[in-house]
C-alpha cells in the first residue's frame, strides 16, 4: 500500500524538509510566517499614516506617499494577509489533520501554491523600491488612475501591483484546488461531509467562492495593463477612443463582494471550532450553519454594485442591488444567532483562544450590522466613500482576519510546533486590542456620519470637519497603541516557539481529530495508525457520561498493523 | 446625530432612513451584548461546572427572529428604495413641474479642481455667453438646480454634505445630481473618490444666494464679460 510505504519514508534533507516541503504542516507554517510578516508590515505602514494624520505639521508623509501607503496598508492586508492566512493557513493545517488524510490530496501543487505566492510578495515588495514608489490608487485601483501613470506618477509600482495581485491570485488558486478536492477525496473511514468540522466547510466554501469569481478580475487586471502599457482602451476615455471606467469597478467588485466572504467565512469556522470547547458543548445549528453560510456565498454574487451606488451606474440597478445586500442579513444572522446559543448553558473556559474567538464574535456582530446603513441606497449618499465604510469593513474584517488569525494561532500551536502558547500574555493581548479596536472604529463610524471623507492626506483645511478634528486626532492615538501592542503576540509567538509549555496531544481537551495526533504531528500525520471517525465533530456534554469526561472524541486511531 | 445641518428639501429622506436604521441596529446590538454578557456571567465555567447539552426550543427563537430581521429588512429596502426614488431616480420633467424651472449648471472635475461652467443670459448652455467659475458654485435659494457632471481625467465625486449631495464624476459619461437649497449662506464642496495627489486639497466653495443677491450677481457676471 502507498500511504504504508510513505510512512516508512527516508528521513529528508533540511531544504526539503523546511524549504520546498510538500507537508501541509510545513507549507501551512510557511504561508502563517510570511502572512504574519505582511500583516506587522501594513500594521506599520497604518502606524506611518496615522502619525501623519495625528501631527500634520511635521510632514511626515508627502501626499503623494501617503496615498501609496494607505493603498498598500488596503492591498497588502487583503491579498498578502488575509489571503495566505485565511486560506493557505487555515486551509492547509486544518483540512488533513481534521479528516484524518495524511497529506492534501496534491501536496506537489500545494508547495507550488506557497512558492508562487512568495513569488508575488516579493514583487509586491519590489514595488516599494522602484522610482515613483508603490502604486497610490487605493486598493480598489479605480481605473482610470489605475490605468494612466500620469495621473499618480506612478509608473512601475502600478506595473507590479497588478503583476504581484496576478501571481497571487494564481497561488490561491492552486491552493483552492487543493482545499476543495481534499476534502471530498481523502476524508477518514466514518467521516460523512456532515460531521466535517464546520472550519473545514467555511474552507471549502471560501475556496469555490474565490475560484468561481476571481476569473474576471484576472483578466480585468490584464486589462488594466494593456491600457497602461500598450495604449489599449478597455478603461481610458482619451479623445475619439472612449473606453468605459466603470468596467473596471464592475470587475473588481464582482470579484471583491464574494472576496469579502472568502476572507471572512474561514474566520467563522475558527470560532465555529473554539466556541463549543470552551463552552463544553455542541455547535448549536450545525447544519444551519452549513446552509446559511452557502446561502450568504450564493447571494455574494449579486450585490456587487452595492459598492457602486454613486458611482454612474444606472440608478434603477442600485434599486436591486440594494435589496439583494440587505437580504444578506438573514443568512448571517442565522450564522451569529447559532453560535451566541452555543455559548448559552454552556460551562465557559476563559482560555486566550476562547477571547479571541468571542471578541471576534463580539466586533463582527457590529460589522454586520453596520453592513445595514450602507446597503440601504439613500442612506448611502451621506455615507458612501467615508471613514464609516472604513470603520464597517475593519469591523468585518478585522474580527474575520486578525482576531480569528489569534484565535487559531493560539489554539493550533501545539499543532504547529508542540508548545503552548503563553496564556497570561495571550490574555492581556487579547482585551487591550479588542478595547484600543473599539476605541480606533467606533469613533470612526461618528467621524463618517460627520461626513469625513476617506483617503486625504489632511483636514486641517477644511472648515465644517474641524468640529470633530479631536475625535479624529484620537484615533490617530489609539490606532498607533493598537499597533504597538500587537508586538505582545510578536513576543508570545516566539517566545512561546523558544520557551513554550510542551503541549500533550489534547490540551484544550477538544473533539475534533486533530486532537488525537501527537502534537506535533509527524510527517504525514498518523505515524503507523490511521484515524477512524465514530461521531460528530462537537460531542462536548455527552450524555451518559462515562469515566468522567465531558466530552467524546471525534474518531480514534487503528494501528495500521492490526488492520492489515 | 454628529451629521451636518440639512439646507435641501430632499435630505430628510437621508436623515430619516439614516436615523431608522441606525437606531434599530443599535437596539438590536445592545440587546445581544446585553444577552452576551448575562451568557458570560452566569455560564461560566465556575458558575455553571457542567454545561447543559440540550436546549429546547431553540429553532423557535431563530425562526422567530429571522422573520423580525425580514420584516426590519423589508422596511429597510422599501424605505430606502422609496428615498431613492424621490431623489436620485427622480427625472427632470417631474422635478421641474414640482419647482420650477431648473438652473442647469455643467460641473467638470479636474485633478485638482471644480469648474462651474453657467449658461449666461440668454438660459441656454452651449452658447457664447456661457461663463465658467473655477472652485466656486454659486446658485439661488429655493430654486431647482441640476447639475451635470462630468471629468476631464480621473474620477472625481462631488459631496456637498449640507445639501445631501454625493455623485461620482465620471470621465466618458454624464453624471446628473440635483438639489433645492433652502438657506442661503456659504458651503463646502469636496472629492470622495480618491483622485491622486491633491485629492484632499479638492475643495470648492458653494454660495446659496437670495434670489435678489443671486440676480444682482447674475447680472454683474454678465456685464463684467462684456456680453449683451
Amino acid at each position: 500500500m502507498a500511504a504504508h510505504a510513505a510512512v516508512q519514508h527516508a528521513e529528508m534533507g533540511w531544504i526539503r524538509t523546511y524549504i520546498f516541503s510538500t507537508d501541509h504542516k510545513m507549507i501551512a507554517k510557511q504561508y502563517l510566517l510570511n502572512g504574519l510578516f505582511f500583516a506587522l508590515f501594513g500594521g506599520i505602514i497604518a502606524l506611518m499614516f496615522r502619525s501623519h494624520l495625528a501631527l500634520p505639521e511635521m510632514e511626515f508623509l508627502e501626499p503623494a506617499r501617503y496615498n501609496a501607503y494607505v493603498t498598500m496598508h488596503g492591498t497588502l492586508m487583503i491579498f498578502w494577509v488575509a489571503m495566505p492566512i485565511l486560506l493557505g493557513f487555515f486551509g492547509n493545517l486544518t483540512i488533513p489533520l481534521m479528516i484524518g488524510a495524511r497529506d492534501m490530496a496534491f501536496p506537489l501543487l500545494n508547495m507550488m501554491s506557497y512558492w508562487t505566492f512568495f513569488i508575488s510578495s516579493v514583487v509586491i515588495m519590489a514595488s516599494f523600491f522602484v522610482p515613483g514608489g508603490p502604486f497610490s490608487g487605493g486598493w480598489t485601483a479605480y481605473a482610470p488612475l489605475s490605468a494612466n501613470s500620469e495621473l499618480t506618477g506612478v509608473n512601475w509600482g502600478i506595473n507590479l501591483w497588478a503583476i504581484g495581485l496576478a501571481l497571487e491570485f494564481a497561488a490561491v488558486l492552486m491552493g483552492g484546488i487543493n482545499f476543495v478536492v481534499t476534502p471530498f477525496v481523502l476524508r477518514a473511514r466514518g467521516m460523512s461531509l456532515m460531521r466535517l468540522p464546520l472550519v473545514i466547510w467555511m474552507v471549502v466554501i471560501a475556496s469555490l467562492l474565490f475560484m468561481l469569481s476571481v476569473g474576471p478580475l484576472i483578466a480585468g487586471t490584464f486589462m488594466l495593463l494593456f491600457d497602461k502599457n500598450v495604449g489599449t482602451h478597455f478603461y481610458l476615455v482619451t479623445g475619439e477612443a472612449v473606453g468605459d471606467p466603470l468596467l473596471w469597478q464592475h470587475l473588481f467588485w464582482f470579484f471583491g463582494h464574494p472576496e469579502v466572504y472568502v476572507i471572512l467565512i474561514p474566520g467563522l469556522g475558527v470560532i465555529a471550532e473554539i466556541f463549543p470547547a470552551a463552552a463544553r458543548k455542541p455547535l448549536h445549528g450545525y447544519k444551519h450553519i452549513i446552509y446559511a453560510t452557502i446561502f450568504a456565498g450564493v447571494l455574494s454574487f449579486m450585490v456587487w454594485a452595492h459598492h457602486m451606488f454613486m458611482a454612474g451606474l444606472n440608478p434603477l440597478a442600485a434599486v436591486g442591488f440594494s435589496i439583494t445586500t440587505i437580504i444578506i442579513s438573514v443568512p448571517f444572522l442565522v450564522i451569529v444567532v447559532a453560535m451566541g446559543l452555543t455559548l448559552w448553558g454552556g460551562s465557559l473556559r476563559f482560555n486566550a483562544a476562547f477571547l479571541y474567538a468571542f471578541f471576534a464574535y463580539v466586533i463582527f456582530i457590529v460589522g454586520g450590522l453596520t453592513g445595514l446603513q450602507l446597503g440601504a441606497t439613500v442612506a448611502d449618499i451621506q455615507l458612501h466613500d467615508t471613514y464609516f465604510v472604513v470603520a464597517h469593513f475593519h469591523y468585518v474584517i478585522f474580527a474575520s482576519v486578525i482576531l480569528s488569525t489569534f484565535a487559531a494561532v493560539q489554539w493550533w500551536f501545539p499543532k504547529m510546533f508542540g508548545r503552548l502558547m503563553h496564556e497570561g500574555i495571550g490574555k492581556v493581548h487579547a482585551i487591550s486590542t479588542f478595547v484600543l479596536f473599539n476605541l480606533v472604529f467606533t469613533p470612526m463610524f461618528i467621524l463618517g456620519f460627520a461626513g469625513y471623507p476617506r483617503r486625504y492626506s489632511g483636514y486641517d483645511h477644511i472648515p465644517f470637519l474641524q468640529e470633530y478634528a479631536w475625535l479624529n486626532d484620537m484615533v490617530s492615538l489609539a490606532g498607533v497603541v493598537l499597533i504597538l501592542v500587537q508586538f505582545l503576540f510578536v513576543f508570545n509567538f516566539f517566545y512561546s516557539l523558544i520557551a513554550g509549555k510542551k503541549a500533550s496531544m489534547n490540551p484544550w481537551e477538544a473533539t475534533t481529530l486533530e486532537w488525537s495526533a501527537p502534537s506535533p504531528p509527524p510527517h504525514l500525520n498518523w505515524g503507523d495508525t490511521v484515524p477512524v471517525v465514530e461521531r460528530d465533530p462537537y460531542e462536548y456534554a455527552p450524555e451518559g457520561v462515562e469515566n468522567g469526561m465531558d466530552y467524546q472524541p471525534q474518531g480514534r486511531l487503528l494501528s495500521l498493523t492490526a488492520r492489515d | 446625530m454628529p451629521i451636518m445641518p440639512d439646507i435641501s428639501t430632499h435630505g430628510w429622506w437621508l436623515d430619516w432612513s439614516l436615523m431608522i436604521i441606525s437606531m434599530v441596529t443599535l437596539a438590536v446590538a445592545i440587546l445581544s451584548f446585553a444577552l452576551i454578557i448575562v451568557a458570560l456571567i452566569n455560564f461560566r465555567q465556575s458558575k455553571n461546572p457542567t454545561a447543559t447539552r440540550h436546549m429546547s426550543g431553540w429553532i423557535t427563537r431563530l425562526i422567530i427572529l429571522d422573520i423580525s430581521m425580514i420584516i426590519f429588512d423589508i422596511v429597510i429596502a422599501v424605505f430606502s428604495t422609496w428615498g431613492w426614488a424621490e431623489t436620485i431616480l427622480k427625472g427632470e420633467e417631474s422635478l421641474e413641474a414640482k419647482h420650477g424651472e431648473a438652473l442647469t449648471i455643467n460641473v467638470s472635475g479636474r485633478q485638482f479642481f471644480w469648474a462651474f461652467e453657467y449658461p449666461g443670459a440668454d438660459k441656454t448652455l452651449g452658447t457664447a455667453d456661457d461663463f465658467t467659475l473655477g472652485n466656486d458654485l454659486v446658485v439661488e435659494e429655493d430654486r431647482l438646480v441640476i447639475l451635470n457632471m462630468t471629468s476631464g481625467d480621473t474620477i472625481h465625486s462631488f459631496f456637498v454634505p449640507h445639501l445631501r449631495v454625493k455623485y461620482d464624476v465620471v470621465p466618458g459619461r454624464v453624471t446628473r445630481v440635483w438639489f433645492v437649497a433652502k438657506e442661503a449662506g456659504e458651503y463646502p464642496a469636496i472629492c470622495t473618490e480618491l483622485c491622486g495627489v491633491g485629492h484632499y486639497r479638492m475643495l470648492s466653495n458653494v454660495r446659496v444666494l437670495a434670489p435678489a443677491d443671486f440676480a444682482s450677481w447674475l447680472d454683474s457676471r454678465t456685464v463684467t464679460l462684456g456680453v449683451p
